[in-house]
């Protein structure tokens, strides 16, 4: 038999389970195979061990185990405070950050929806600056139809007889 | 039921050790510390217990069981009574202890190095004279549980639990895959695979003994 097989059955179960049949072929196996003899003394000492651990009394708790566990839990309960803290200021930090970008946001919706009274745009396109000389002297709001031409006329038309 | 601080002062002490296990967790989960005592009181035997299957020294026992409990309080809230609250803890000291094991270092496999003359010459000469279980004399139970724990300590956690339970205490198949919620057919997988784990590490131990007591013979002659 290979000794594979022998230590399939010191494997598949407990030491102390093992039947009548399955001591027999071991048994009858380590006496040739050094290898398998080996695998026998070490699952029987595994047993042996094993079973002497668990007759050992188990530990037990120290009298003062309850008064450790109770102090550990009010030591993490102190510690959970300050995040507690910081937590209700992230809150409240997060309460007007939102109301900051609302206010933002309802003034780009105005300055986006409102009718303006000015098309910047069109100023632009036609070159006309609201800030020039001849919107300052006319001091009036400029037409946005008034040409150069026209523009210059007003400025260097002779004056009347009656304004010399 | 004790609500407020005032009538959880007025409660006796002995009023709790009467209460049973659903009430006190309730009351405990409500904030009551006292209740909560109670609990560690009478569950931290069972959870030493438990503990002890994981870890040899004591003071890691302890710190598991600190654990536990730490853990318990915290998910006391979660838990409804569905179940007893004896296996529910019974249920959260083996999850600690794996993953406390699973987070600490392994040990690296037993060497020569690591046995003492004292336990090599105890190794030889209680190797032959073992035919009962267990041995009867209190300090080969002592060296022989401190040798079976230092060849789990190399192996995972789960092995550790498996061997203790079955091959150990005696416990079934089955017991073993209700109590760490496998199959069945898992649990004698594991339990096989265990178990060659840890003759390879017996054997490898014997091995490591074979060459020191040749050293320790050679030296005295």
């Amino acid at each position: 038999m290979k000794s594979r097989h022998i230590t399939e059955i010191l494997d598949q179960t407990a030491f102390a389970e093992l039947g009548a049949e399955d001591l027999t072929i071991i048994n009858a196996h380590v006496k040739d195979c050094q290898n398998c003899q080996k695998a026998f003394e070490a699952a029987r000492l595994s047993s042996v061990w094993l079973s002497t651990q668990a007759v050992l009394a188990p530990p037990a708790p120290s009298p003062f185990f309850q008064a450790k566990v109770l102090n550990a839990i009010r030591n993490k309960q102190n510690m959970v405070k300050p995040i507690a803290v910081f937590k209700r200021w992230w809150n409240a930090s997060a309460a007007l950050v939102f109301s900051m970008l609302m206010a933002v946001a309802f003034l780009i919706a105005l300055t986006a929806l409102a009718p303006a009274d000015y098309d910047n745009t069109q100023a632009e396109i036609s070159g006309f600056n609201p800030y020039s000389t001849e919107a300052v002297l006319f001091n009036q709001r400029p037409s946005r139809d008034l040409t150069t031409e026209q523009v210059f006329q007003v400025i260097y038309e002779p004056a009347s007889d009656s304004e010399r | 039921m004790p609500r407020n601080s005032i009538e959880q002062e007025n409660a006796l002490p002995n009023e709790y050790e009467n209460l049973p296990d659903n009430e006190l967790a309730t009351r405990a989960a409500a904030g009551d510390e006292a209740a909560f005592g109670e609990i560690v009181r009478r569950f931290s035997p069972r959870v030493f217990r438990f503990a002890g299957r994981f870890f040899r020294r004591y003071s890691l026992v302890e710190e598991a069981a600190q654990e536990v409990f730490l853990k318990a309080f915290v998910q006391l809230k979660n838990f409804h009574g569905r179940g007893s609250l004896e296996g529910w803890l019974t249920r959260i000291t083996v999850t600690t202890c794996i993953n406390l094991l699973r987070t600490a270092k392994r040990q690296p496999e037993l060497t020569v190095s690591d046995l003492t003359e004292d336990e090599t010459v105890w190794l030889e000469e209680k190797i032959f004279n073992v035919s009962s279980a267990h041995y009867k004399n209190e300090e080969d139970k002592l060296v022989a549980a401190d040798l079976v724990n230092r060849v789990l300590e190399t192996l995972p956690p789960e092995d550790t639990l498996v061997l203790t339970m079955i091959d150990g205490e005696g416990a079934s198949v089955r017991e073993v895959a209700a109590f760490m919620n496998w199959s069945e057919s898992n649990a004698k997988v594991k339990a096989f695979r265990a178990r060659k784990r840890m003759r390879e590490g017996v054997e490898k131990l014997l091995k490591a003994k074979d060459d020191k007591f040749f050293k320790i013979e050679k030296t005295t002659k």
